[in-house]
């Protein structure tokens, strides 16, 4: 006899957030696998590191079910969710010295984590810029979101993100330059 | 070159089963661990309690008395009794407490006036 979780693939998400939210761990698990694969992807360009990438974005679900009671709007939990990671990368940039970090950056760049041309040729571009434009430019050219929601998620000021993301996607640009003129769909 | 296409064609589907597996053993772990701390917490109390009680009780009992004590005799009748409230210890750190408070409102106030 099918139970009540095994429909959960197909309710809408407002559902399984608020079931969620009353503390059920079914519905918890649909969330993450719902979620998981743009935390991960923002994680792995933020940091060039598969293993690290998904530590941090566990980090992140871990805190998503430790303070979603605390979520107010059901409709602001993809905002929420992408403040919490954002924090997460945050405090690991913080926690670690950033010329360290760097360094390791470049480092393991060569190892990256994407198989295809494209992810690993992005992958080492990002890697020449500084965690925080890193951040910027994966929020803006990813993630799609506007200057003023990458200035209000990283709490920095709005010229600042706005240098960040002109300077760090001009880097890109001459990085990438092999792809300029390749048409769409053979970038693979 | 457009940067949003070159991130839409690097970025991938991830299969979530073991990632979902992991963050939900982690949870796990996390609900052990409150329970244990929990467990923990009210042992120590418990045994505290066990060990202390009789102690706690005696120095409660010895600095009942201690407070109580007689500022000045006034023997077994009527008087001793109706000064009971304020000829004792306790009244006296009450008093001095309330004299103390009283100065140092009057010298900030001043201060700030």
């Amino acid at each position: 006899m099918p139970q009540a979780h095994d429909y959960y693939p197909q309710c809408p998400e407002p559902l399984i957030i608020g079931l969620a939210r009353g503390g059920n761990r079914a519905a918890f698990a649909e969330l993450v696998r719902r979620r998981q694969s743009s935390i991960r992807n923002l994680m792995r360009r933020c940091c060039n590191d598969t293993t690290l990438a998904d530590d941090l974005a566990q980090q992140v679900f871990l805190k998503v079910w430790l303070s979603i009671r605390t979520l107010r709007k059901l409709s602001a939990f993809e905002a929420w969710l992408k403040r919490l990671a954002i924090h997460t990368w945050l405090q690991h940039i913080r926690k670690n010295d950033a010329l360290r970090q760097a360094g390791e950056i470049k480092e393991s760049y060569r190892a990256s984590h994407d198989s295809s041309a494209v992810g690993m040729d992005l992958d080492s571009a990002l890697a020449m810029l500084s965690p925080a434009e890193r951040l910027c430019v994966v929020l803006s050219y990813q993630d799609g979101m506007s200057h003023p929601e990458i200035a209000e998620l990283t709490e920095l000021p709005l010229g600042t993100v706005k240098s960040h993301i002109r300077r760090g996607a001009e880097r890109l640009q001459e990085q990438l330059s092999a792809y300029a003129d390749q048409p769409k769909g053979k970038s693979s | 070159m457009d940067l949003q296409a070159l991130f839409a064609a690097a970025a991938h589907d991830l299969n979530g089963e073991e990632f979902t597996g992991g963050v939900l053993a982690k949870t796990r772990r996390l609900v052990y661990q409150v329970i244990a701390v929990a467990i923990g917490l009210l042992l120590t109390l418990l045994i505290c309690a066990w060990w202390f009680a009789v102690p706690v009780q005696e120095l409660s009992l010895l600095i009942t008395q201690f407070l109580g004590t007689p500022l000045i005799d006034l023997g077994e009748g009527w008087l001793g009794w109706i000064f009971t409230p304020v000829n004792n210890i306790a009244a006296l750190f009450v008093l001095s407490a309330k004299l103390l408070r009283m100065t140092w409102k009057k010298m900030v106030g001043a201060s700030y006036a």
